[in-house]
């Protein structure tokens, strides 16, 4: 098969009434094109690619976005409780369900697939394109330096190990091929791999679907097939936490909630490494600093 | 006292009560499965008493030589007299072999004269660190060894160590005693504390390149790690078996050995999957 391009990175944009994902795009793809230098595909719908006409300039969306698809794909009802800080909470609709269909939809040989709430701010993704397969992070530290929640690690206690689909680079080898089968399988069949794996309910988490197809795809062991980055730990700001300024592009201070006491901050110089930022309403209020900062440089 | 030698490499199995004949005989029923060919030897108190029933799966039935101690692995002394092979691999009844392991024996045939594994392994195969190793070697020094499998040689190396054992494991109290602190004396006969002050005390080499011999040890996953403390294993985690002889638990595949340590493990249904298995593969 005869792609688009040979390297870049896809990020799939559904808008609900609560978050504006394409503000989220813009601002995570101007991070790619500065340190990663690689073409952005946009997957959307109809409605988000017409409110992206609406709110963003032609240049904007001429600088970032190198391709559009389009999809038609039908969502699960799949509400989800965010936090911006532990004090404010609100739910909108995750649609998030047709993520494994990016083997479909990605025009790149090798592809790195990530969240519109990760922030590259180095080139160390590159390194994956030198791999065959799939890779993913298994491990994850919160900005404070402290390990995520012990349902974030394992799938429950005593379960799988969890693999973030966060980011997700593949080729197109057979590997990845087996992989992609798989999510799709573990989609399609939810409810029993939940009670098969005995993950927490409610949510659809493409997380907990690639925890599981890497558990298959190792025979029902930890294993290697899938890279897990080297074993580098993905940092992330949790919906606990907030950014509150942005000194320049690379340099933002942030503040780090205690997860057992949660009046109590930590106040963060993050610089240099990538983020996911998982208070996205935190990441919203910062993007015009962000825009001013690369406008700036 | 020595039994004639019937073949040159095989497996031998205590047993010293009803419950364990079965654990031992599902344990010869995997390893058949995997090794069709295998030479199993099961040891017993009396040879005379042996219920029928339970030699299927085995080649021959030896006696314990000298005494007959109520727990079975206080008998581990007595295996290099009792052992019909030159070659044996001791495993303990309440295990199931998973894996082919006939490159092992190549591997310790050739480069050992007792072998034992020097860690053991949770179901996710992540190394456990166990109370008693964290003691044994940062307050004594002593490298620590794990014996629900090992492998010996009938030579004057491995002799050193069977001899040391008799008194060891005879009197086994008095040897905690006289070698460990009070704080870190275990409750009860612990063949893995013994067979490691045996080891160390006779200085022999009992260690193999990348720990061939470990295996998953039920037991000590839960008392240290991810998996929790729990007292009774088989009372929270979940097990998957098929009449493939496949056995999982909590999602994962034991694609080894697993020493499961609790009798109530082995339910009906496992033992007739595993002796199902056994007999499609072998018959």
């Amino acid at each position: 098969m005869k792609y688009k391009e040979k390297q870049g990175v896809c990020f799939f944009v559904y808008n609900n009434n609560q978050l504006d994902y394409v503000e989220l795009l813009m601002l995570a793809a101007r991070y790619v094109k500065e340190y990663l230098k690689l073409p952005v595909c946009m997957i959307t719908d109809d409605g988000t690619y017409n409110w992206m006409l609406e709110t963003q300039s032609e240049s904007d969306i001429d600088a970032y976005i190198d391709y559009i698809k389009i999809t038609q794909d039908q969502f699960k009802d799949n509400p989800r409780t965010h936090k911006d800080s532990p004090w404010a909470e609100f739910t909108a609709q995750f649609q998030n369900s047709n993520k494994h269909k990016i083997w479909e939809y990605s025009p790149f040989e090798q592809t790195l697939l990530m969240d519109t709430d990760y922030i590259v701010k180095n080139d160390f993704l590159l390194h994956s394109f030198n791999k065959t397969g799939v890779s993913m992070y298994n491990n994850a530290l919160s900005a404070r330096n402290d390990t995520p929640h012990n349902n974030e690690v394992l799938l429950y206690p005593s379960g799988i190990k969890m693999w973030w689909s966060t980011v997700v680079y593949f080729d197109r080898s057979n590997v990845s091929k087996m992989f992609f089968d798989l999510w799709n399988h573990v989609a399609d069949n939810y409810e029993f791999y939940q009670f098969l794996y005995n993950f927490p309910g409610g949510l659809f988490r493409t997380d907990y679907c690639v925890s599981i197809a890497v558990h298959i795809l190792n025979g029902m062991e930890e294993s290697t097939i899938i890279d897990n980055f080297d074993n580098v730990p993905m940092y992330y700001l949790s919906q606990d936490d907030d950014i509150i300024d942005v000194n320049n592009k690379q340099d933002w201070i942030c503040l780090g909630c205690d997860q057992k006491e949660n009046w109590k901050n930590l106040l963060i110089k993050h610089s240099n490494l990538d983020l996911h930022v998982m208070n996205k309403r935190a990441l919203l209020r910062m993007q015009d600093k962000i825009k001013e900062a690369f406008n700036d440089s | 006292m020595t039994p004639d030698i019937i073949a040159d490499n095989g497996y031998v199995i205590i047993v010293v009560n009803s419950i364990e004949y079965r654990q031992a005989q599902c344990c010869a029923y995997s390893i058949n499965s995997k090794m069709p060919t295998s030479n199993i030897t099961l040891v017993v108190p009396d040879a005379d008493t042996v219920d029928e029933k339970y030699l299927e799966g085995f080649n021959a039935v030896v006696q314990l030589p000298f005494k007959q101690h109520t727990n079975r692995r206080q008998n581990d002394w007595q295996l290099y007299w009792c052992s019909p092979y030159t070659n044996t691999i001791a495993i303990d009844c309440k295990s199931l072999v998973k894996d082919d392991q006939t490159s092992m024996w190549d591997y310790l045939i050739d480069h050992c004269s007792i072998a034992f594994p020097t860690s053991v392994n949770d179901i996710r195969q992540h190394q456990i660190k166990t109370k008693h190793q964290h003691h044994l070697e940062n307050e004594y020094n002593l490298e620590v060894v794990y014996s629900g499998m090992f492998f010996f040689k009938k030579d004057a190396e491995s002799l050193k160590h069977f001899k040391m054992a008799d008194v060891y494991f005879q009197n086994w109290n008095q040897v905690y005693s006289e070698f460990l602190k009070a704080q870190h004396i275990p409750d009860f006969f612990e063949a893995d504390v013994l067979h490691t002050l045996v080891a160390n005390h006779i200085d022999a080499d009992v260690t193999t390149y990348h720990n061939v011999l470990s295996y998953v040890d039920m037991r000590n996953s839960v008392t240290v790690g991810v998996l929790g403390k729990i007292k009774n294993w088989t009372d929270s985690l979940t097990v998957w078996s098929s009449d493939t002889g496949k056995i999982k638990i909590q999602n994962y595949a034991i694609n080894g050995t697993i020493y499961y340590h609790e009798n109530e493990f082995l339910t009906d249904e496992i033992f007739s999957e595993q002796e199902s298995y056994y007999y499609n593969v072998t018959k």
